[in-house]
């Protein structure tokens, strides 16, 4: 069916402009390259003032640091491109490398086995995160602050169960595997974050992602799938927090109740100043890990100037009000 | 008696308000132009006119809610040049807004006296005396509703008879209501009118807007109709103002000359039935709507405010649910009516507010564009960029959309421009069945008359449509056949050799 004939005589009588399809426009992505520029400069400043910033361990610490808690902020930006906030990251991030150790321990699994387990016991939980967003409309922080809370709580159990065991040697040397002198999770990380720019661009599944965020109503209109799309991403976002967590309880060796406690602030203010929007939309896990990476320089920065820890927190605080007012502003300037 | 009444007035009384010239604009859309009128002291005064004529812009600006672009509003003799509801307020006017704005989870007095100064010794609420002065207030206008009751318990209609009093319960004036009885069953509306003819005799003034001609006739003492923004008479309420006449007015263009032409009307070669609709209803909203679709077909839906013709666009598309009905397409029944199963059927949607949903603002043009259609354009699930490329400039060239790139983002573009490319968003689908709500809101005329051109065009090729429409000579200057709404239900239907604005206005009002 094609309506040719009549349209086209129109578009020659009227003088609207004609456009062509020309090359992309380089389209600098402002945003990035902002987040960059200040985390370099940052970076020369401590450079500048202290003797130990620019050491190689160093700067391989804060890269290793970011390739453990980079897992968790995958998925999570997911959910903030399509306008949800998933609370429970931290408590899965807690609770994956109990569980893992648990099932090692308690029932003899290998590693590679009772790792899968782990994984999709942890996307069930982000599932039904997703469904009870999805089906009953309830705001997926609320949901998720009680999720958090209940896997927060079946953490403490497993971890008292597991009083005077140690982790099996291949669940402690996972974190340790290197390829040539680096850290395994350091070069991933590099590799996906490349990959999934390249994805999140082009590929019709990530496009989704944010037309749903962008106008759920909208998306809707025109046949998008955005509920199951919902479901998935929460699976995702609790897996992807189960594989951080499990890094981070392979390099502390045991299982410990602070791990994951308050994390999921951290990935927000790492996703807001990254250029994610908590009105969906926008956002990229690479920007996403650069925000991370901004914030570990100052967490280190801090450290080293000997900062008390108490003020590290209201600094981190300050940076999250200052990211999420310039995020609604933004907003407000462009309706 | 209602020219009598007048009769005795003094002149400072019957210029009690003034509207001054005035006008407003919003973008390219004429909201008001040169109005000019006055209301007397203590009379009920009505403003009548299609949807869009401009009441509701007029009664905003005089409860201080919009600015006029010139012009001035005269309250008892002072001219008025500040525009907030507060100074309104302080002036003794107030509004009852067509929704309903109520505290749903606080009593029925403390709606009626939302910031009352009921303080007993110790600062404070007076909750008894708050509670005995609310029951006086329903007590004068016999209403049997317990003060302190949660407002959320009530019926509609009583919750807004407590609106209606919150707005009076403050020594007013000037009292506007816009189109309070929409929601309203006979009974309860009789109820209100006699609620305004009391208040009325003890000297306040009311500004009214009503789609309800028998009601106007019975409750205002004059009527003022406006018409595409422009004032067009003030009408005594004597015994020689009939329904009709007022039909006649709300009406009455010249179309000969103007943008619109009246169809002409080729009988359509084939009369296969596409879509139909079998008793339709939902609470509330529509009641038992059955109509069926011919093929190649645009079938016009007509109705003023609260008709119901809003939510049946809606419910036809699976955006709100319903209580009852069956849906037909192509003989066969549609078991799931989402927009995700219709559009398998190649039934597509053209929203009515753009801004709202069915554009992505913050997204580019291609973006816009390859929404619905993204399979179509990908290979192995990635987007074929080259494709989209061409597919989108292919419809921008098609639509004669300006714009500066396929990578621009619509919010920047005129509101003709954003609905173009909405309507090449749907058509990119090639549809065979397309409702469109509200082809051409809030845009200049120029796109108006190109967008319908469009659309006849696409009729011709075999697509069938679905045309709702607040813009009366849109509508007739596009369908075959219109389907009149009052009431939550079909009131007539016009075949193209009856379709008239008389014709249609009678069955949408009377």
């Amino acid at each position: 069916m094609r309506w040719d004939g009549g349209v086209r005589r129109m578009s020659t009588e009227s003088k609207a402009a004609i456009i062509k399809t020309g090359r992309s426009q380089l389209r600098v992505d402002i945003g990035a390259v902002s987040i960059i520029l200040i985390t370099v400069l940052l970076s020369i400043i401590l450079g500048a003032t202290t003797s130990s910033f620019f050491s190689y361990n160093n700067i391989y610490s804060i890269l290793f640091g970011v390739s453990i808690q980079f897992f968790a902020i995958i998925g999570f930006t997911f959910l903030m491109i399509m306008g949800e906030l998933d609370m429970s990251v931290g408590a899965v991030y807690g609770f994956s490398g109990t569980m893992l150790g648990t099932l090692m321990i308690k029932t003899d699994m290998p590693f590679i086995l009772a790792f899968i387990v782990t994984i999709l016991i942890c996307a069930c939980f982000g599932m039904i995160s997703g469904y009870v967003v999805t089906k009953f409309r309830v705001n997926s922080m609320m949901v998720t602050i009680g999720m958090m809370t209940l896997i927060q709580g079946i953490n403490w159990i497993l971890i008292g169960s597991l009083q005077g065991y140690t982790f099996p040697d291949t669940y402690r040397h996972f974190i340790n595997l290197r390829i040539g002198a680096i850290h395994w999770s350091i070069l991933f990380m590099i590799l996906i974050v490349v990959a999934l720019e390249i994805l999140m661009k082009k590929s019709t599944v990530f496009k989704k992602m944010y037309y749903v965020g962008s106008n759920i109503e909208t998306a809707r209109i025109y046949g998008i799938k955005s509920e199951k799309i919902k479901i998935i991403t929460f699976a995702v976002s609790s897996a992807t927090a189960a594989i951080g967590g499990i890094l981070a309880t392979s390099r502390i060796m045991h299982a410990d109740v602070t791990t994951g406690v308050n994390l999921e602030f951290l990935m927000i203010t790492a996703a807001v100043v990254g250029g994610a929007s908590l009105f969906g939309g926008k956002g990229s896990v690479m920007r996403s890990v650069l925000g991370l990476l901004f914030l570990s320089v100052i967490f280190n920065g801090m450290i080293i100037f000997k900062i008390d820890p108490f003020i590290q927190h209201v600094i981190v605080g300050f940076i999250l009000i200052v990211a999420v007012f310039i995020d609604t502003l933004l907003n407000k300037m462009t309706k | 008696m209602n020219s009598g009444r007048m009769g005795a007035m003094s002149k400072q009384n019957e210029n009690f308000l003034v509207i001054n010239h005035v006008a407003k604009r919003f973008g390219v859309v004429t909201a008001l132009q040169d109005v000019s009128f006055s209301v007397s002291k203590g009379e009920i005064h009505t403003l009548l006119g299609e949807n869009g004529a401009g009441k509701s812009t007029l009664i905003k600006i005089i409860m201080g809610e919009q600015a006029p672009d010139s012009g001035s509003i005269i309250i008892d003799g002072m001219p008025v040049d500040i525009y907030t509801p507060k100074h309104a307020q302080s002036l003794g006017i107030s509004m009852v807004h067509q929704e309903l704005a109520v505290f749903e989870n606080m009593t029925v007095a403390e709606n009626i006296f939302p910031d009352s100064n009921f303080k007993n010794k110790f600062g404070l609420i007076d909750k008894r005396r708050l509670n005995s002065e609310a029951k006086k207030t329903l007590d004068i206008f016999e209403l049997n509703i317990d003060p302190d009751q949660k407002m959320n318990a009530l019926t509609l209609a009583e919750q807004q008879m407590v609106e209606i009093l919150r707005a009076i319960s403050l020594n007013k004036k000037i009292i506007m209501l816009d189109e309070p009885t929409s929601s309203l069953n006979n009974e309860e509306a009789e109820r209100l009118v006699k609620i305004l003819k009391k208040l009325r005799n003890d000297g306040i003034t009311i500004i009214y807007i009503s789609h309800r001609l028998n009601e106007i006739l019975d409750l205002s003492d004059r009527v003022t109709v406006l018409r595409d923004g422009s004032f067009i008479c003030t009408l005594i309420n004597d015994e020689s103002l009939t329904e009709n006449i007022l039909v006649s007015k709300m009406v009455g263009r010249e179309l000969t000359g103007s943008v619109y032409v009246k169809k002409d009307y080729e009988s359509l070669p084939e009369t296969e039935t596409i879509f139909e609709v079998k008793g339709l209803s939902k609470k509330n909203s529509v009641n038992n709507i059955s109509f069926s679709l011919n093929k190649g077909e645009i079938l016009g839906f007509y109705g003023l405010e609260g008709s119901g013709t809003t939510e049946l666009s809606r419910m036809l598309y699976g955006l709100e649910g319903i209580d009852k009905g069956e849906f037909f397409y192509k003989g066969k029944k549609l078991v799931n009516i989402t927009p995700i199963n219709l559009i398998e059927h190649k039934i597509l949607y053209l929203n009515s507010d753009r801004k709202h949903a069915g554009l992505l603002l913050n997204m580019s043009a291609m973006d816009n564009m390859s929404l619905p259609v993204l399979k179509k354009l990908s290979k192995f699930s990635f987007v074929d960029v080259k494709a989209l490329k061409q597919y989108t400039t292919e419809f921008i060239n098609k639509f004669s959309i300006a714009i500066a790139s396929i990578w621009t983002k619509p919010g920047t573009l005129s509101g003709g421009n954003q609905q173009k490319l909405m309507l090449s968003v749907c058509l990119g689908t090639e549809p065979e069945c397309f409702i469109i709500n509200e082809p051409t809101r809030g845009i200049d005329v120029g796109a108006k008359t190109e967008i319908h051109k469009f659309i006849l065009n696409i009729a011709k090729q075999g697509v069938s449509m679905i045309v709702f429409s607040s813009d009366l000579p849109e509508l007739i200057s596009l369908a075959d056949r219109i389907i009149i709404m009052r009431n939550k239900t079909i009131s007539g239907e016009l075949g193209s050799h009856e379709i008239t604005e008389n014709e249609i206005m009678s069955f949408a009002a009377l």
